[in-house]
């Protein structure tokens, strides 16, 4: 099968399941799905709310894994994964931007952004200074010591992509990452996520149901009730 | 940075922090001015025991220790004491050395006769037995002449002395068994009566001069050897040496092996100690279990991002026990200075208190007791470690997805 970008196999969702116990009820979220997402794409998930686009993503992201089916990710099977092989991963290969921005309160814009670093043995120095590039990166070097709560949403989304690419992550994981914002705060973020992609050789995976989300993909694939409409893989 | 962290999330719910530091801080404060009393109160128990009553070191007869039935007066008796005495003397380290003699009689002002315990001693070398500010009326012993003179004075007990009626310069009978057997009387004046800190001995003693007691006996003995130290400290070492040169059938110990009541009282703040400390402990562990739990309840989003963020299930754990140990270890020190503040606040204050069994009250006093600054702080790390670890094990378990939701 021809695939659509120039690129490797980054993530390879095969025959995955997906199922919720909701007291006695299963609820299928995920039934059947195989899915590659290629080096250097800005792949978007498409579809109705409850479609199952973040049931997809959390497994992208080894936060869950499938009921059957396998995933692999950056050559690691997450089923057999351990919790703390998966913690590892998404410490060093993953980044993560969330609909709600998900900063931690306490911490000011370039401690937040240092934060995945911490795991990492780096002197305080290093670490302020790759984040200080990360924040410079996404344009909001002068913000550095304000609180999020001291900073507009599109501002903060700015702190969380910056925190999510701070340590040159293989993959970043976008869910619903203009869900919160204004038509033109969305339009800048959505800009930004595709200029990093390019300027850095990001990977991008993200889940939305705004159309100019979608527009701004290298690539949408659509979900529909738990599968991914025909043609799409 | 962690602690950085750490110590921000302590203060984000500032209210319920400082409810939480000032629970630890007076379980602390409590521990520390409990002990600290009771420290007070068992130097105060010393002080009576090792010089109104025992000295630092007895010598006695085996059988006046552990009497047998079989036993007769003699065998209970040192027969040289005034050689013991110089034997102990140069032992060094030594402050005095007397003898003391003991019996039961009848003490009578010719009006009333009362049974009494005699004690005869040796005031110029014990002069912390009956000091000058114990005399309530009258003037002390005569000092004893050269040639070793029997003196005939006495001195009776403020309470006995309600009983017989009696005032300084009247002419007291004692009468007593002597060692072989016969019944001796022996007339002395009534030098003063006194007033001790025990009660008991005020209602039933009275005090005469060896050479006195060892009159009515007829007998050169004497029951015990008491030996007073420069040092406190140096009863174990010294006790050691005295019981290098002691003669065959005699024992000699320690002011804490014949002190009932002080062995009671160190037994009773030691079970109350324990108490309290028990007490404080499952309080700490009550207030920092709420505290850190409820953080962890509010903060489910932010350990969702957490995890996704590559923090494995012990760094989670880790971040919420350096705020319970962050927490502990603030509400120790305020702890700390709170009961050193109270320790002397109370001291300065002077609460009287009667002890069981005194004849007037003292102030409280409160001792610094560097132990139990030590023991209350391990008590509150180890609470706050302990309760943190409980609350966060829920927050490092949570499943990653269900916290995430949390974010809003
Ligand atoms: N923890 C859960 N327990 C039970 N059912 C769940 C759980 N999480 C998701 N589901 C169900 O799985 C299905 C897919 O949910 P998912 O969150 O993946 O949808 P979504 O496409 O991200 O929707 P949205 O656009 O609203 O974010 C839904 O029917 C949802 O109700
Ligand atoms: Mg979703």
């Amino acid at each position: 099968m021809a695939s659509p970008i120039a690129g490797l196999p980054i993530a390879v969702v095969t025959a995955v399941t997906k199922e919720y116990r909701l007291g006695q009820q299963l609820v299928s979220a995920l039934r059947g799905v195989d899915l590659t997402v290629y080096q250097g794409e800005f792949l978007a998930l498409a579809g109705s709310s409850g479609s199952g686009k973040t049931t997809l993503l959390n497994l992208l992201g080894c936060l869950d894994t499938p009921t059957s089916g396998t995933i692999e990710v950056l050559g690691v099977k997450t089923m057999g994964a351990s919790d703390t092989e998966a913690a590892h991963l998404r410490a060093n290969k993953l980044g993560f931007v969330f609909q709600n921005f998900n900063l931690i309160p306490v911490l000011s814009a370039v401690e937040n952004v240092e934060y995945p670093l911490l795991k990492r043995h780096m002197t305080a120095r290093d670490r302020r200074e790759r984040a200080m590039q990360a924040l410079a990166r996404v344009g909001l070097a002068e913000r550095m010591m304000h609180r999020p709560d001291e900073l507009s949403g599109g501002q903060r989304q700015r702190v969380a992509i910056a925190r999510a690419i701070v340590h040159d992550p293989a993959l970043v994981i976008a869910d619903e990452p203009t869900a919160a914002l204004d038509k033109k705060t969305a339009l800048e973020i959505l800009d930004l996520l595709a200029e990093l992609r390019s300027q850095m050789g990001l990977t991008v995976v993200m889940a939305s149901h705004d159309p100019l989300a979608l527009s701004k993909a290298s690539r949408v694939v659509e979900v529909s009730d738990g599968m991914l409409v025909k043609g799409q893989s | 940075m962690l602690i950085r962290l750490a110590f921000r999330n302590l203060f984000r719910n500032s209210r319920r922090t400082l409810m939480s530091l000032m629970m630890i801080a007076g379980g602390f404060a409590s521990v520390v001015v409990f002990q600290g009393f009771a420290a007070a109160i068992l130097e105060d128990i010393r002080w009576g025991a090792v010089n109104s009553q025992f000295g630092h070191i007895q010598i006695a007869s085996q059988k006046l220790w552990d009497p047998g039935s079989d036993d007769v007066f003699r065998d209970r008796q040192l027969e040289h004491p005034e050689e013991l005495k110089e034997k102990i003397a140069s032992l060094g380290d030594i402050k005095s050395v007397s003898a003391r003699q003991f019996f039961y009689g009848l003490a009578s002002t010719g009006e009333q006769s009362v049974s009494a315990q005699i004690i005869g001693f040796e005031p110029h070398l014990e002069t912390e037995l009956i000091s000058k500010e114990m005399i309530i009326e009258g003037v002390p012993f005569t000092p004893p002449t050269k040639s070793g003179q029997t003196i005939y004075e006495a001195a009776v007990g403020e309470g006995l002395a309600r009983l017989l009626k009696a005032k300084p310069g009247q002419t007291l009978t004692i009468i007593g068994q002597t060692a072989d057997g016969g019944i001796n009387a022996i007339d002395a004046e009534i030098k003063f009566l006194f007033r001790t800190v025990v009660q008991e001995i005020d209602d039933t003693t009275v005090y005469v001069p060896l050479s006195l007691s060892q009159k009515v006996l007829d007998s050169d003995g004497a029951e015990r050897v008491v030996i007073k130290l420069k040092d406190h400290d140096m009863v174990a070492e010294v006790l050691t040496k005295v019981k290098a040169v002691l003669p065959d059938g005699t024992q000699a110990r320690g002011w804490r092996e014949l002190s009932r009541l002080y062995n009671q009282t160190e037994r009773y703040f030691e079970t109350q100690n324990a108490v309290v400390a028990g007490i404080i402990l499952a309080l700490i562990l009550l207030s920092i279990t709420s505290t850190v739990g409820m953080s962890v309840s509010e903060r489910t989003g932010e350990i969702g991002t957490m995890r996704a963020l590559g923090d494995t299930k012990p760094a989670v754990l880790r971040l919420f026990a350096l705020e319970g140990l962050l927490l502990g270890g603030i509400g120790g020190v305020i702890g700390a200075i709170l009961g050193y503040t109270i320790s002397i606040i109370l001291t300065a204050v002077k609460v009287p208190i009667v002890l069981p069994g005194a004849t007037q009250p003292i102030p409280v006093r409160v001792t610094h007791l560097p132990s139990a600054y030590v023991l209350a702080f391990l008590l509150t790390v180890f609470a706050a470690f302990l309760a943190t670890m409980i609350a966060a094990r829920r927050a490092s378990q949570m499943n990653i997805v269900d916290a995430l939701k949390k974010n809003v």
